[in-house]
């Protein structure tokens, strides 16, 4: 079994699982300096949860968390 | 001297990012040899100003920003004026939005900066309320902490796409390593990004201070708290109305939430401000 594609499953997954859990602190990471923080949500708070982006970020989170499972199989198959 | 805090940190933080690009920039002088140093240097200097100059001009592009009139705010233009002078800066461009919440940002840097209000900030605040935001912007811009931001992504994006290359030309190219790269660039970015936004948050509440230095601490604690309560009672119909399954995950207060909140929490804030 090969240590680095048993590696890319494993944190796969486990970014995947980030993805799906915190869209909105995924969000703030990936934007913060490419757009100004303040400019969603209300003043002196972070970005609102439910923003039309969570869904995209959730998306992108299960896409990771398939694409792990499956190169994990290829690992345990081969 | 001022802001030793912020000094002290920023010079930690500073540092640190500093060693993040630099590795990032001797793997990439590794594999693509020495004579790509100011390949690596000038792509780096153009990737962050193209950041900065199309991170600003979206920002302003979404919410629709358009110049404040002076004539039906003179007393804004009057305040932003009477704060630039005193905090050493040149008055930034005034504009206004409707954002659909009380808000306001700053963009730009010192020399060339934009602070947005939307209009039902405007209309939730009173005037000395609404001088304490201006301030705290005011004191973004002088602080350059909008440029600041602009960096610590840069930075982490550089040290990702380095991460992704190193993971790439060590491994087989089958497509487990295709989605090694991807995966490890995506988690370096994220913890570069822990160390940018704990400055962030720091930084505002520094820029607080200056508001409060200007204005006293009074009127922005109060515009904050205003405005919180507002968001309390939105966001408790909505959940109502949802039973969202974002509650579920419980975003708003996890350990992720504050490792990546660009902002203190805003009670911590109204309670600095106060006392």
């Amino acid at each position: 079994m090969d240590t680095r594609t048993v590696l890319a499953a494993v944190l796969g997954v486990g970014l995947g699982l980030v993805f799906l859990a915190a869209p909105g602190a995924v969000r703030t990471a990936y934007t913060a300096g490419r757009s100004p923080q303040d400019h969603r949500g209300e003043y002196g708070s972070n970005e609102r949860a439910g923003s039309r982006y969570h869904s995209l970020i959730r998306a992108v989170g299960a896409a990771f968390v398939l694409a792990g499972l499956y190169v994990g199989w290829q690992a345990f198959a081969v | 001297m001022r802001h030793v805090g912020l000094k002290a940190r920023m010079a930690f933080v500073g540092s640190l990012l500093f060693g993040f690009y630099a590795i990032a920039a001797v793997v990439l002088m590794g594999l693509f040899g020495e004579r790509a140093l100011p390949l690596i240097l000038v792509g780096s200097v153009l990737f962050v100003g193209v950041q900065y100059k199309i991170g600003k001009w979206a920002a302003l592009r979404s919410v629709g920003a358009e110049d404040l009139p002076e004539d039906r705010f003179p007393q804004i233009h009057k305040q932003v004026e009477y704060l630039s002078t005193d905090m050493g800066i040149e008055k930034p461009r005034l504009m206004v939005a409707r954002m659909g919440v009380p808000n306001a940002f700053a963009v730009g840097r010192k020399g060339a900066g934009t602070v947005v209000v939307s209009e039902e900030l405007l209309q939730l605040l009173d005037a000395d309320e609404v001088e304490g935001v201006l301030a705290h912007e005011l004191a973004h811009i002088r602080n350059r902490d909008v440029v600041m931001m602009v960096l610590g992504q840069g930075i982490a994006s550089i040290v990702s796409i380095a991460a992704q290359w190193i993971v790439l030309l060590t491994g087989d190219n089958d497509l487990a390593d295709f989605f090694l790269a991807i995966v490890v660039g995506q988690i370096v970015q994220l913890i570069v990004m822990v160390f940018v936004l704990a400055i962030s948050r720091y930084r505002e509440y520094v820029a607080d201070s200056d508001a409060a230095a200007e204005v006293g601490g009074e009127p922005l604690a109060s515009a904050l708290e205003k405005i919180s309560r507002g968001s309390e009672r939105a966001q408790d119909s909505a959940i109502d109305e949802q039973v969202s399954a974002l509650c579920i995950f419980g975003e708003e207060r996890g350990l992720l939430a504050t490792l990546f909140a660009s902002h203190p929490p805003v009670e911590k804030r109204i309670e600095r401000l106060r006392n």
